[in-house]
């Protein structure tokens, strides 16, 4: 199989295992094993066919890149009905629609960074192509999974944040005047969603004069 | 925005009308990426229907008991050498659900004049 095959199918599988994360075990089950047989099915017919490797890749990370954000709607919804009745503070509307927003980009920064790995961009040679590549790809995705896991694990998810949105906003280094101060605010955010208590006002107490 | 309850999206009235037409074809049963690939086809689309797309739909439908799914026997798919299918029907609730989406597009395709004919 075509490296760049290998990697989109495994990139997918990644995503399903990331966002069915902590749901019940027959949901999870479900969702994996339905993508795997998707995956699964598009590759034998692919090959059957004799199509490209490259644009049997493509195809797969095209259809993960559009349904993120419809797995996302899907996870909160599956999230919400095996937790109805006990939502917690930081489990608000509003909490997860700014999550759902700073995901986005952070994974779009991501396909750019699989781009770059791929091939796309001009580079002088292809060390630098895969060391700009993976540093692309990294960052953004250490801060996502940052970002998921500061409600769970508050310390390991903000850290992680703290490393890749700093990261990502000096790789940006050219415009660091737009990515600073949105790596800034992925922060605040990641903090109030850990609930630690160095957000300037805590969660559940006034906020200071 | 919430849609109007009992209505159907367009990627829904395409999953019905596919599995029902491969059910005239002979196979009542369907897999995600088969109703992918003949949505895509009957469609003449450059891409697939997206991961989270596609099986966001087909959940949400069986949840509103317009399709119906069961596993594979993994035995069966385990002799074919790939993974388990999770396949789905179309019910009557389903074709009821198409029939009345439908039915205004009948209504007007019925009182569009024709062009060129003579009226009496």
């Amino acid at each position: 199989m075509n490296a760049a095959l290998t990697l989109t199918v495994g990139m997918a599988r990644s995503w399903v295992t990331l966002y069915t994360l902590r749901l019940p075990l027959e949901i999870r089950e479900s969702r994996r094993s339905e993508i795997d047989s998707d995956l699964w099915e598009q590759q034998w017919l692919a090959a059957r066919r004799g199509d490209p490797a490259l644009g049997t890749a493509i195809e797969v990370l095209s259809r993960m890149l559009l349904g993120i954000f419809d797995d996302l709607i899907w996870r909160l919804e599956a999230g919400v009905s095996v937790t109805k009745g006990q939502i917690s503070v930081n489990d608000t509307w509003p909490m997860r629609i700014g999550f759902i927003a700073l995901m986005v980009p952070l994974l779009l920064l991501v396909a750019n960074g699989l781009g770059m790995v791929l091939g796309s961009g001009e580079f002088d040679n292809f060390q630098e192509q895969i060391l700009w590549g993976l540093s692309f790809l990294v960052a953004p995705l250490v801060t996502a999974v940052g970002l998921w896991l500061c409600r769970t694990r508050p310390k390991l998810g903000l850290g992680l944040v703290v490393g890749g949105a700093l990261t990502t906003a000096l790789l940006m280094f050219w415009m660091a005047f737009i990515t600073v101060p949105l790596a800034v605010v992925v922060i605040a955010f990641a903090i109030k969603r850990s609930g630690l208590a160095i957000w300037p006002f805590r969660p559940g107490t006034p906020r200071a004069a | 925005m919430r849609r109007k309850a009992g209505s159907l999206v367009p990627l829904e009235i395409s999953i019905l009308d596919t599995g029902i037409e491969l059910a005239v074809r002979g196979a009542p049963y369907f897999h995600g990426f088969l109703i992918a690939k003949e949505i895509k086809e009957s469609e003449d689309a450059r891409l697939l229907t997206a991961h989270g797309t596609l099986y966001k739909a087909l959940d949400r439908m069986q949840k509103a008991g317009l399709l119906e799914s069961e596993w594979e026997d993994p035995l069966a798919a385990a002799a074919d050498g790939r993974p388990r299918r999770r396949l789905y029907r179309v019910t009557v609730a389903g074709a009821t659900a198409l029939a009345k989406a439908r039915a205004p597009e009948r209504v007007g395709a019925t009182l569009k004049p024709e062009t060129g004919s003579a009226t009496p």
